[in-house]
């Protein structure tokens, strides 16, 4: 009495299908399960054995052997419960095996027998679709998630006798809708609006929603930059479907999706505390789980206090910033996640936070300043294009200022900036104005010849490198792009001058 | 006043006796090896089922299946296998099952069978 049930499992944030074979012998009563299952999935046993029990079925008196396809690939997790369940009621019969090759069934057990929510339901959804499968039977709990992908049938289902009736004579008791209607327009709890005055910040911010630049944001505490950080995804422009599903993909391998909201559109915006590991920061673990670059991936990161970061973890940085991508090698696999992040600094100009402040008066010396900012090293700096300085505001101001643009007339600039570059870029393999380097820089960084002399002139008089000179044409581009002009001018350059505070003798010390 | 091994042996009398009304056909009894001992071996609806048979006096001491402790299930396991072999079943289905007995005396005694009790 063999049987054959096909089951699915995450590695990485892709799928694959995982066959699990029952087979039901005569000889001493025994229940073993094979094919590199670990603590979790042995486990299983008795979770399988008491929910068949509970949900009035007889759990067989034979020598029970399941095994678990393809052999060589570690299996982790609950989700086989349903699985194993289901091919020991087909090996006695209990269930009409007629169907059962066309669905892929995953789903935790609990004792009693109904079913336990689980993770990884949208990568297993996309695979069975690529499989050719008719559907996915998986716990009501995923249902929303699985139903994203579309020409796929997803069966919700919320108990084991469920399930068994629903492959006898398919019927569903419990109904849980699944029809997902796609949303893409983002819901922000934050807006622009709410930030007062920094036209400066704002207006540097839009810049580099824009380009797609990394920023890093120097000021005094309590100046608003993690407020106005905050509010970066906001002007991002919209997740498209694809994006939209690489995010909630990877957060619904590690079990992050927010309840109710089965896709996620809004773009994550992901702020560690500075006491992160590596491991935290691009992923680890013995078989590794996505950290949080590629929790930001699409959206922004945000790293608060960039000097109080442990060095090695900026380090690692450096490489998912040039791929966009963090490839994490273990001793039992390498798995690669994505990591296109925005990365967004803050961090104070001196250890007492009020060097250059009008008012306050600053207590450093002029070591501890220069010692405060080299904790950023030099290869980090260079991924970062804009500089910007965020000065405390005056309390009249605070009091004063009437609120700014919302959110959404940002983002409006912002698309329209993108689509330029979209249009510039479909030839090349980059996607925005960040990405470009050397070549692409030559080819569509035309100045005009004011704009040429003014930047030759700030080269000179500021003693910018070389390196400089590459991030500026790239910002002015940018800026260009948000004013629609083809050809870079001396407004643009000027601007793009400015956000090159780092570069300047004043914080060189 | 009964001694341990008789209270023992007149428990697995009442088991048999409990099992033929039952319809199961009584294969051995007291099979010993050099392993240890199983009380009784008996067969009913393609399952030769191994038994193991447990007397008590009265309660104050749990339930008499909790003496089955986990050590003894694979004594009873490893004699099972030996029987197997010696035998030489092959297509068989197996079971152990564990009859708790409460004795007070002739009139008044109780008799609980669990099916399946353990496996290894």
């Amino acid at each position: 009495m063999i049987a054959k049930v096909i089951s699915s499992a995450v590695l990485g944030i892709e799928a694959y299908l995982v066959q699990v074979e029952i087979d039901l012998a005569r000889g001493l009563p025994a229940f073993n399960l094979v094919g590199l299952p670990d603590t979790v999935v042995k486990e299983s046993r008795e979770r399988v054995r008491a929910s068949i029990k509970n949900s009035s079925f007889q759990f067989p008196v034979k020598r029970i052997t399941v095994n678990l396809a393809p052999a060589d690939i570690k299996k982790e997790g609950a989700a086989y419960d349903l699985p194993i369940a289901i091919g020991i009621l087909l090996a006695q019969g209990i269930v009409d095996s007629a169907e059962l090759e066309d669905y892929v069934i995953v789903g935790e057990l609990s004792l009693n027998g109904e079913l336990r929510e689980i993770q990884g339901a949208l990568p297993m959804a996309i695979l069975a679709k690529q499989e050719g499968k008719r559907g996915l039977i998986l716990p009501a709990a995923n249902a929303a998630e699985a139903a994203v992908i579309e020409g796929i049938e997803v069966v919700p289902v919320e108990s084991l006798s469920e399930t068994v009736n629903f492959l006898n004579d398919g019927t569903l008791e419990s109904g849980v809708e699944v029809d997902y209607e796609l949303d893409l327009e983002p819901d922000y709890s934050f807006d622009f609006a709410e930030v007062k005055g920094q036209q400066a910040a704002k207006r540097a911010l839009e810049v580099a929603a824009a380009g797609g630049h990394n920023v890093i944001m120097i000021g005094p505490p309590g100046a608003g930059k993690t407020m106005l950080a905050r509010r970066l995804p906001t002007i991002l422009p919209q997740l498209s479907l694809e994006e939209a599903i690489e995010v909630t993909k990877i957060y619904s391998i590690v079990g992050l999706l927010p309840a109710g909201e089965p896709l996620i559109t809004t773009r994550p915006f992901r702020s560690p505390h500075h006491t992160t590991s590596n491991a935290g920061m691009i992923g680890g673990g013995r078989i590794p789980q996505p950290g949080e670059v590629s929790l930001a991936h699409n959206g922004v990161l945000f790293l608060d206090e960039l000097p109080e970061f442990n060095r090695n973890v900026l380090e690692v940085l450096r490489q998912p910033l040039e791929e966009r991508e963090v490839t994490i090698s273990r001793a039992l696999t390498t798995l690669s996640y994505p990591a296109g992040i925005m990365l967004v600094a803050a961090c104070n100009p001196c250890p007492c936070g009020f060097f250059g402040d009008a008012v306050e008066k600053c207590s450093c010396t002029q070591y501890q300043i220069s010692r405060y900012l080299n904790k950023v090293s030099g290869p980090l700096l260079d991924r970062i294009d804009i500089h910007l300085e965020v000065p405390r505001l005056e309390p009249e101001v605070i009091s004063r200022a009437p609120s700014g643009e919302t959110s959404a007339q940002i983002r409006e600039r912002v698309n329209k900036a993108r689509t330029i570059q979209q249009q510039r870029f479909t030839q090349e393999e980059i996607n925005c104005n960040a990405e470009m380097s050397g070549r692409f820089l030559e080819e569509y960084c035309n100045l005009t010849s004011a704009g040429e002399e003014l930047l030759k002139g700030a080269l000179q008089r500021l003693n910018l490198s070389a390196r400089a000179y590459d991030r500026i044409l790239k910002l002015a581009r940018s800026i260009a792009d948000l004013a629609g002009v083809a050809e870079i001018g001396s407004d643009q350059v000027a601007e793009a001058i400015q956000y090159r505070d780092l570069d300047r003798d004043f914080f060189k010390g | 006043m009964l001694t341990r091994q008789e209270l023992g042996q007149l428990g697995e009398k009442l088991a048999v006796k409990y099992l033929q009304q039952q319809g199961y056909k009584i294969v051995e009894q007291n099979y010993y090896c050099r392993l240890g001992e199983i009380d009784i071996i008996a067969f009913k609806d393609d399952y030769l089922v191994f038994i193991e048979v447990k007397t008590k006096r009265n309660q104050n001491f749990g339930s008499p299946w909790v003496e089955v402790n986990c050590h003894k299930q694979q004594k009873i396991h490893q004699v099972a296998r030996h029987y197997i072999s010696r035998q030489g079943y092959l297509e068989t289905n197996f079971r152990f099952d564990v009859i708790g007995v409460f004795y007070s005396c002739s009139q008044d005694y109780q008799l609980s069978h669990l099916e399946n009790a353990f496996s290894v």
